[in-house]
């Protein structure tokens, strides 16, 4: 079962040089040591509203697993997907 | 000696509604009516019911003929709804029919419905019929014009043939005719059966003030018919509940089980939402009713669809749709249970759209959905 969110909420997320996330903040608790599983890039609608993300699978210490996007045409980081 | 009454609402045929301000017609409970009258009570089609009337002349006093048994079925189904009617007698279903569409508008008495007709009973109901014209009988327009070409006109003429001739000319559907001509009708009466109806109804004094206040009322309610039928081995398969208000038209709200019930919690806390529902939506459609919560006055529970649920079968085609109704049944006690904005349904619209999010759409379930969504 996962949580899937319609609407994106905002996470805060620090990245490496090369755009690859390292640490995550979330519901106000920092998950510093940050595992990839993943990555992929989306996209789409480029004809009515383009969509650009850039999207992570992470892994964190304690063990949370959740999907996050950088939407490249705000610049802002997303989560999608809390898995449990 | 059989003896048949035949009412006829033409304006219940014709289609038209009734007279304006008198609301929709209940023909069930005019149909309630007549069984005060009779056992025997037919509804043959929208606008025709049947009563057998054999013997009932003694039981409304010496002078009780035909006449006076039809103004008193006139008189009872008139208490539910003033319609023009037409009444009429006969030994057969057809022969009553045909004496309620024949019967004169005259109004000798005040005591007799407003048009009577009655057809004797024997050897004189053929010598009735054979000065008829051949246009009352129920035929379609080619057995009409075959009839015609033959130059039979009166029903007499038709009834006068060997029935021999008339099979070979007109086929079977000629004999049945021709036995209608006859006065001939071996259709018997087929008395429908009164539907069980278990109610109850508590009236307040003064008023209360909001629906939900009645809740506790309502669940005794329905706790003490579901008691009731419960030792008959019984069940409802609607309840239907009546709120009246101290100033607004009653609010009326049914919900029909997808299997007999007999949980007087669920079928109470269903009900209230719903006539609480009913009762925004009025609110919503009518603002100078303005934001006070109604006062009510009584609250009236009904139960009916009556069964036995341990002798209940399933249909064998149609399992899917009963499951379906099962499904709904259960959401609905789900979404009162956990409250509005808390239950979804998923429709999936673009399976293999790149973005997750696209891929299905979330509904909410109850009153008021909106909120966070969850897959």
């Amino acid at each position: 079962m996962t949580r899937l969110y319609q609407h994106h909420p905002l996470v805060q997320v620090e990245t490496d040089a090369s755009g690859t996330p390292v640490r995550l903040r979330l519901d106000g608790v920092t998950h510093a040591e940050v595992g990839i599983c993943n990555a992929w890039r989306i996209d789409d609608d480029w004809w009515r509203e383009p969509v650009a993300r850039s999207y992570f699978k992470l892994v964190t210490r304690d063990g949370l697993l959740c999907t996050v996007f950088w939407d490249e045409i705000r610049g802002t980081w997303h989560l999608e997907r809390i898995f449990d | 000696m059989t003896r048949i009454l035949a009412l006829v609402w033409p304006t219940l045929r014709s289609g038209r509604d009734a007279p304006p301000g008198s609301g929709a017609v209940d023909v069930p409970a005019m149909l309630d009516r007549l069984d005060d009258l009779s056992p025997r009570v037919e509804a043959v089609d929208r606008g025709v019911a049947l009563v057998d009337v054999t013997g009932l002349g003694p039981a409304l006093g010496d002078t009780g003929d035909e006449r006076r048994i039809a103004a008193r079925a006139v008189a009872l189904v008139r208490e539910v709804a003033p319609l023009p009617v037409r009444a009429g007698t006969g030994e057969n279903r057809w022969l009553a029919v045909l004496a309620a569409r024949l019967a004169l508008a005259a109004r000798p008495d005040p005591a007799t419905p407003a048009a009577f007709g009655a057809i004797p009973a024997g050897p004189a109901a053929r010598r009735t019929l054979a000065v008829l014209s051949l246009d009352l009988l129920p035929a379609d327009p080619a057995t009409r014009g075959r009839f015609a070409l033959f130059g039979l006109t009166t029903m007499g003429e038709l009834a006068a043939l060997p029935r021999s001739a008339v099979g070979a000319q007109f086929g079977a559907e000629g004999e049945r005719l021709q036995a209608l001509a006859r006065g001939e009708d071996p259709r018997p009466l087929a008395p429908r059966r009164r539907p069980e109806r278990l109610t109850r109804r508590v009236g307040f004094e003064p008023p209360m003030e909001g629906i939900g206040g009645t809740a506790l009322l309502l669940r005794r309610c329905c706790a003490e018919l579901c008691d009731t039928l419960r030792a008959r081995h019984l069940a409802p398969g609607r309840a239907t509940l009546t709120c009246e208000l101290e100033d607004a038209p009653p609010l009326v709200t049914a919900l029909a089980f997808p299997e007999p019930a007999l949980e007087p919690d669920w079928i109470a806390r269903l009900l209230l939402g719903r006539l609480e529902a009913a009762a925004r939506s009025r609110r919503l459609h009518d603002p100078s009713d303005g934001d006070e919560e109604p006062r009510v006055a009584a609250i009236g529970l009904a139960l009916d669809r009556l069964s036995n649920p341990a002798a209940r079968q399933l249909g064998a085609f149609n399992v899917q749709a009963g499951r379906w109704e099962e499904l709904r049944w259960s959401v609905e006690r789900l979404t009162t249970r956990f409250g509005p904005g808390r239950l979804w349904r998923a429709t999936t619209e673009r399976p293999r759209a790149v973005l997750p999010e696209r891929r299905a759409r979330l509904t909410g379930l109850g009153h008021d959905a909106t909120g966070e969504e969850e897959p």
